[in-house]
């Protein structure tokens, strides 16, 4: 009988989960992010707020969303039955919406009217520029410079909701140094300003209320399988950037040790290629944008350059909470390459009629060898996070060089 | 070793003299990034800032991803990462420079590599280098604890970073957690940002209420100062103040005339004349 591993659901006063977590902003930060976990911490309790978050979850958002059977995948693979959660269903297409618009609902109860964001993709821009818009504040999205070359669509749509989407010229121009400067941004701007993270990243209590916001996925998926088969998940898949997808759906079933649980990691050229994003497996602990967690750096601590075919796993740092579930061995977590996803990505969409977001497609990677080694009656849950639609420009450059 | 450490020892004669003359001028600090603007005349700048007039000197350690510093520092650390200073080459300079000056040497710089070194380890040749403080901006009150025992044990004075968000609590907190002396950050922001001119009243009204709350620490001001000016309204409050992001502009706009570092002298002298 092997030991159960020890877990942590929720993090210390101190921000921690296990090893990591924490704070690591500077001094002018720490007021507000004390302020920011009590007023949380109120809202928490405050029936009033959550009846009014629930509301816009489904009148705004779509939520609940669906469970599909996914049943070609399961006939292909020829193991457990796969259900899809359907977050691609969301309002603006992925997940990210769910965070969004709990955190400027928050901002706006705590009477900060502006709001500044990070985005890699586009999807958290776009998902807070529609927050902003819904509920009138202002808002300014910090976007590397390549990303916005890369994702014009989705500048385009930020900028048609009122945004104001500031290109970063400083260090690699993408997710990371655009994470560095709303930072700084808000650092300024601190006493009138909301910093909308976009992940299970940053200093407490981000990663655990970004976590909250997004459990609605694993608490929907429990009670419409529960009414489906009359019983719970034994394998949840999902891909993991900062890791927010992931941990809405494994968060509400971590206590039950009988579901067994992987992120999908993006590799890119491949784990030892040193064009990677694979944190948790090429990384060790480290320090970036306020939390000590698992980071890809160099010899001397400098912070390295991530690389995923996919800009929403294209970060060399991921959630505290993810490196606490990593190194106590509750969830596996397995590198998927930039081929390995597209192919994937290319299957789902022949065999099921959806077009999975590239950063879903890693998570989608993992079902051949998964499904294949259980029985026909367990079940795999996956995590369909986004929709692809933002990413057919790469996705049609990609299939041409076949 | 540090059996003295420098720092302290300048502040509490600092200190002692202002007891006499309360009209004492406060103490000039430099911050200059590590190997910026090149590796070859380091030496040579640090020693002509000690010559200008220069109390205190701190050294940033360069990091790819530094939050708190706007784009004038953030400029500089990237160039000396480029031409290739690591942690090894600022320990290595600096034990070469103690041959020459006594100058109190603080360095300055992210948690991230100096975990990444092993805390012991870094405090070990710190110390053996001739380095009398360490200043981490991203390690609030609340971590210090993952370093106070090793700066202790090596005979280290750590910094602590008050600023106008601080509340009366934190401010005592801070007091209570460092040991070299106090930080205050006069505006919102980071380093190279708004200019002091707009705000005097408030910056006083916070200078009284960090007077009031500490009683361990000195206090130096930064973050704003760009000329002599700018530190008359500051100076009563305060045992010294910081320049950093303007004297790297200064180094910008010099280097590499012929006369570089005369130019960045004259900028340092015109400090200290009153």
């Amino acid at each position: 009988m092997t030991a159960l591993p020890l877990i942590q659901t929720e993090p210390t006063e101190e921000g921690y989960f296990g090893d990591f977590g924490g704070r690591f902003v500077p001094e002018t930060l720490i007021s507000a992010l004390d302020q920011l976990e009590y007023e949380y911490g109120l809202l928490e309790q405050d029936l009033v707020f959550q009846e009014q978050l629930l509301s816009e979850f489904r009148q705004f958002i779509g939520r609940p969303t669906p469970l599909t059977f996914a049943k070609r995948l399961t006939e292909t693979y020829g193991g457990a039955k796969i259900y899809l959660k359907r977050e691609d269903l969301c309002h603006t297409g992925a997940h990210k919406i769910n965070n969004a618009i709990g955190q400027v609902m928050l901002a706006q109860k705590m009477g900060k009217q502006n709001i500044v964001a990070e985005t890699g993709a586009g999807q958290h821009g776009v998902a807070t520029a529609t927050a902003c818009a819904k509920l009138g504040l202002t808002c300014i999205v910090y976007m590397g410079e390549e990303d916005v070359h890369r994702q014009k669509l989705n500048v385009e749509r930020m900028r048609l909701m009122g945004a104001e989407v500031i290109p970063v010229t400083s260090g690699s121009r993408t997710l990371k140094d655009a994470t560095s400067e709303a930072i700084r941004h808000w650092v300024t701007h601190v006493r009138d300003t909301f910093y909308v993270i976009g992940s299970v990243v940053g200093p407490h209590p981000y990663p655990k209320m970004v976590r909250d916001f997004h459990r609605c996925i694993g608490l929907e998926t429990r009670e419409q399988l529960d009414q489906l088969e009359g019983k719970g998940p034994d394998h949840l898949i999902a891909c993991v950037g900062g890791g927010s997808n992931a941990l809405g759906l494994f968060h509400p079933f971590l206590e039950d040790l009988s579901v067994y649980m992987t992120g999908a990691e993006a590799a890119g050229f491949g784990v030892d290629s040193g064009k990677t994003a694979a944190t948790l497996t090429k990384g060790r602990p480290g320090v970036l944008h306020g939390s000590l967690s698992y980071l890809l750096q160099t010899m001397d601590g400098q912070v390295e350059l991530a690389h995923s075919i996919s800009a929403g796993l294209d970060y060399p740092g991921i959630g505290p909470e993810h490196a606490h579930l990593f190194t106590s061995g509750r969830v596996t977590y397995k590198a998927v390459t930039d081929d390995e996803a597209m192919k994937a990505l290319k299957e789902v969409s022949m065999l099921e009629g959806i077009i999975p977001a590239i950063e879903t497609a890693h998570a989608f990677a993992l079902l051949p060898e998964i499904a294949s080694s259980m029985n026909k009656d367990q079940i795999i849950v996956v995590n369909c996070s986004g929709r692809g639609d933002k990413d057919m420009t790469t996705i049609t450059e990609y299939f041409s060089h076949e | 070793m540090n059996n003295q450490n420098r720092l302290s020892t300048l502040l509490t004669q600092h200190q002692e003299k202002k007891a006499q003359n309360p009209k004492l001028e406060p103490l000039l600090t430099l911050f200059i990034t590590a190997g910026y603007p090149e590796k070859e005349t380091f030496h040579d700048l640090i020693r002509s800032l000690d010559l200008a007039g220069a109390d205190i000197l701190e050294i940033g350690m360069p990091f790819s991803d530094p939050l708190a510093d706007g784009p004038v520092i953030q400029m500089s650390s990237q160039k000396a990462l480029e031409s290739g200073v690591d942690l090894e080459w600022i320990f290595d300079s600096i034990q070469e420079l103690r041959k020459s000056t006594q100058i109190p040497i603080l360095l300055m710089g992210y948690f991230n590599p100096v975990l990444s070194y092993g805390v012991e380890n870094f405090f070990v040749k710190a110390a053996s280098a001739g380095i009398d403080g360490i200043i981490l901006p991203d390690l609030p009150a609340e971590e210090t604890k993952r370093i106070k025992p090793y700066a202790d044990k090596l005979g280290l004075k750590l910094i602590g970073f008050v600023t106008p968000t601080s509340t009366e609590e934190r401010i005592r907190l801070i007091d209570q957690a460092v040991d070299g002396f106090i930080y205050t950050v006069l505006v919102t922001g980071v380093t190279g940002g708004t200019s002091l001119k707009d705000s005097i009243d408030e910056i006083q009204n916070f200078l009284k209420k960090v007077r009031q709350n500490t009683t361990k620490n000195p206090i130096m001001a930064g973050f704003g100062i760009r000329s002599g000016q700018d530190v008359l309204p500051v100076k009563e409050w305060v045992d010294g103040y910081i320049v950093g992001s303007e004297l790297i502009r200064k180094i910008e706009q010099a280097y590499p005339d012929i006369n570089w570092i005369e130019q960045v002298q004259e900028f340092v002298k015109a400090f200290k004349i009153k």
